[in-house]
């Protein structure tokens, strides 16, 4: 018995100085830790880009007062942006606290293979950061001051992360979403866009990407339209407006069915929608609570007007865009095989695609006043 | 050797045969298994059960033949004192072969997810020391590590199964879009997961109640096949086959998907996890090395039972890895060889076990 206490309490003394041997503790104040990382590139000439990384780092004060600045990484490569980074840094940088990450809009056109390569290498960082693409440079709206928030970055992850429940947003939007959706076959990625609008920061719309490399940015509105032929289960507010005071709002929760019919080389895609939800606010209707065909016609005309809308942005898509940024692709290939060198991006372009949009009012909540 | 303090029950004697299926390797087989068989690799995986079966099958066959003589002192009693040796030698080589990986592996995971700072031949020494500890230990404390880590591995499931959320069915359909020959094919990935299921021809004498031998034997690799399976299809199903393609560990990447409220990073939480069942299968190695090495030279038997010959064993050990696997690449190599090689010896060896003790079936029973 005692041989057996003395061995474990030799081998834990030897397993703690072996591990603790050699290797450097550092305090917490010496500690620089990253809260949001931005990315861009400007170009020195024709042929030659730079990369310029600013990262947004907590400093913490004695009296308790949390506040960030801005330190910036330049570089031809990536390796360079580490080792610039660090020539203004008093600091040990610490990563994977970070909760987001703005990339310019320079740097997404040019593709984000690079710095995706380098997050997917990176043992230290998080996944689950939120992303989000900006207007001009990720510099200015991460040095931004926000009252209340330690520093900009804090607050972009929150914005984007609380889209969820509004213009039919997900929340699809980590590092570990764009690894996995650029690349993969039939798939394509959209990203929120951000800018500084009137001294604040705001969703302006989606960035829509091909492969790796951003295509096009929407306004808000298209966006919407987008996000509800994309995604499922997602929720957002309609409105079917006849005159300005007269118009009927619904918030629904939206169920996305596609079918896909191959004959001969010819692709049809149907994308069924079904959008279930409350009334919200009405002063078009009369007896919308009681009388069951207004509800009934109300229920036809929002189904014909959002089918409308959709039908618009699937034109603008074809010929606008020319991209596959509703993920058809993926479901084709699901059906039809994989890796037979399609590009997914034409066959859906030059396919037919349907949408059939059904309304369902469920419930009006607790009454009506317009009466 | 047939002490009854030593014996194990059918439970331990499962929970020991899944430890031994079940390494750390496995996060790393999606990868393998999707380069030939791409979004059916999961069906790849359920059918490499086939080679534990055949294995099962035998020893099933063998052990009520001979319920108390392991596969060791048949061969010595059939082919002499020399070649018998010679074989038990050579399936000391066929187990061996899978020792050095297993640090291996464990430690690249270890630094590169949780501590890259420690250097490896500081983490080797920590293994060793815990490693060649536990299998000092004897049969029936790994019987009791191979317990815990079959629920440490039940929790991992629970936990994955929250990317069910996630994912999308789509990545995995069409399901046989690649066709019944690269299925069949990219199976053959799968032997190094499936293999040294060949422990339990020397731990069938040691069971205190010889009827279940097969009970647990197909209960072990029925949970091993739907572990497996489930592992490569819940990557397929929230990476995809094109992202698969460019992790090194699948499983870990599709687990970096769930949030947990309170912990920043689950992920360490997930390695942490999965280091103890690697340790598990380390000190499970050290213990069959060491045994079949006792049953080759009976002399030997009491030297070998000191602490100092797991020391021995950890030092040869830690040698071969730090100089013949110094990384990733060469060590896929060498396995690709190895494993190739000790599955080939393995089934030969135990095939012909069985085909002799078939035709002796007469004489040679009775004599002995």
């Amino acid at each position: 018995m005692n041989k057996k206490k003395y061995f474990i309490i030799i081998a834990v003394v030897i397993i703690y100085t072996i591990i603790s041997l050699g290797t450097e503790k550092i305090s917490l104040e010496d500690l620089g830790i990253i809260t949001g990382i931005g990315y861009d590139m400007k170009k020195v000439s024709p042929t030659e880009k730079k990369y310029i990384f600013p990262f947004s780092v907590y400093d913490f004060e004695t009296s308790g007062k949390r506040s960030s600045h801005i330190s910036v990484g330049e570089g031809r490569n990536v390796g360079e942006t580490i080792e610039t980074r660090q020539k203004q840094m008093n600091k040990t940088i610490l990563q994977g606290l970070e909760r987001t990450f703005v990339i310019g809009e320079v740097f997404a056109e040019n593709g984000l293979k690079p710095i995706l390569d380098e997050r997917a290498r990176n043992y230290q960082t998080s996944d689950m950061a939120f992303g989000a693409i900006c207007k001009g440079k990720s510099e200015e709206i991460l040095g931004m001051n926000i009252e209340g928030y330690g520093s900009s970055s804090e607050f972009i992850a929150g914005l984007i992360e609380r889209q969820q429940g509004y213009n039919f947003f997900s929340q699809n939007y980590k590092v570990i979403d764009m690894l996995v959706r650029i690349d993969a076959e039939g798939r394509n990625l959209v990203m929120p866009y951000i800018d500084v609008q009137e001294g604040k920061i705001e969703i302006v719309g989606l960035a829509i990407f091909k492969k790796d490399k951003m295509i096009a940015t929407t306004d808000l509105y298209t966006a919407k339209i987008l996000n509800l032929l994309r995604e499922d289960n997602v929720k957002g507010v309609l409105s079917y407006q006849k005159k300005p005071k007269e118009y009927t709002d619904i918030y629904v929760t939206s169920k996305r069915k596609v079918k896909c019919e191959k004959k001969q080389d010819k692709y049809t895609f149907t994308i069924d929608l079904k959008l279930t939800g409350n009334i919200a606010s009405n002063t078009l209707y009369k007896d919308i609570l009681t009388n069951l065909k207004d509800k009934e016609e109300y229920e036809k005309l929002m189904s014909k007007k959002v089918q409308d809308n959709c039908n618009e942005f699937l034109n603008k898509m074809k010929n606008e865009y020319k991209t596959d940024c509703l993920e058809l692709g993926r479901e084709a290939a699901a059906k039809y095989g994989r890796r037979k060198g399609i590009d997914w991006n034409e066959i859906v372009c030059n396919s037919e695609i349907k949408v059939n949009v059904k309304v369902i009012v469920n419930e009006q909540g607790r009454g009506d006043f317009i009466k | 050797m047939n002490d009854r303090k030593g014996l194990i029950t059918a439970n331990e004697l499962t929970c020991l045969l899944i430890g031994i299926l079940i390494d750390i390797n496995i996060t790393m087989t999606p990868n393998s298994v999707v380069a030939i068989s791409k979004q059916d690799g999961w069906i790849s995986m359920a059918l490499g059960a086939v080679y534990p079966l055949y294995v099962a099958l035998i020893a099933i066959y063998v052990s009520r033949k001979f319920p108390n003589d392991n596969i060791l002192v048949l061969s010595k009693r059939y082919f002499g004192s020399f070649i018998g040796n010679v074989l038990n030698f050579l399936f000391f080589i066929s187990f061996f072969s899978y020792f050095p990986p297993a640090y291996f592996n464990a430690t690249l995971i270890l630094r590169t997810y949780i501590i890259p700072f420690m250097s490896p031949f500081k983490v080797y020494l920590v293994i060793t020391l815990i490693g060649a500890y536990t299998a000092y230990k004897g049969l029936k404390v790994l019987a009791r590590i191979g317990i815990i880590s079959f629920f440490l591995l039940i929790v991992i499931m629970l936990v994955s199964l929250a990317i069910l959320f996630y994912g999308s069915i789509l990545n995995v359909m069409p399901i046989f879009g690649v066709g019944a020959k690269d299925i069949i094919y990219g199976s053959k990935n799968t032997i190094y997961d499936y293999a040294l299921f060949e422990w339990i021809f020397l731990l069938y004498p040691f069971i205190n109640d010889k009827n279940k031998i097969k009970d647990s034997a197909f209960k072990a690799i029925a949970f091993c096949c739907f572990v497996y399976t489930w592992v490569v299809f819940i990557a397929i199903y929230y990476l995809g086959i094109d992202m698969i393609k460019k992790t090194i560990w699948g499983f870990f990447s599709a687990t970096e998907s769930i949030r947990v409220d309170v912990i920043t990073s689950f992920r360490y939480v997930f390695v942490f996890i999965w280091v103890l069942i690697a340790l598990k299968s380390i000190s499970y190695s050290y213990y069959i090395c060491i045994d079949i090495l006792r049953n080759i030279n009976k002399n030997l038997n009491k030297k070998l039972n000191s602490i100092f010959v797991f020391i021995i064993m950890g030092s040869i050990v830690i040698f071969i890895t730090k100089v013949y696997y110094p990384n990733r690449l060469v060590k896929d190599e060498i396995v690709n060889f190895t494993t190739k090689a000790s599955t080939i010896y393995n089934l030969f060896f135990i095939t012909l076990i069985a085909v002799i003790i078939i035709i002796k079936k007469d004489d040679k029973c009775e004599k002995i």
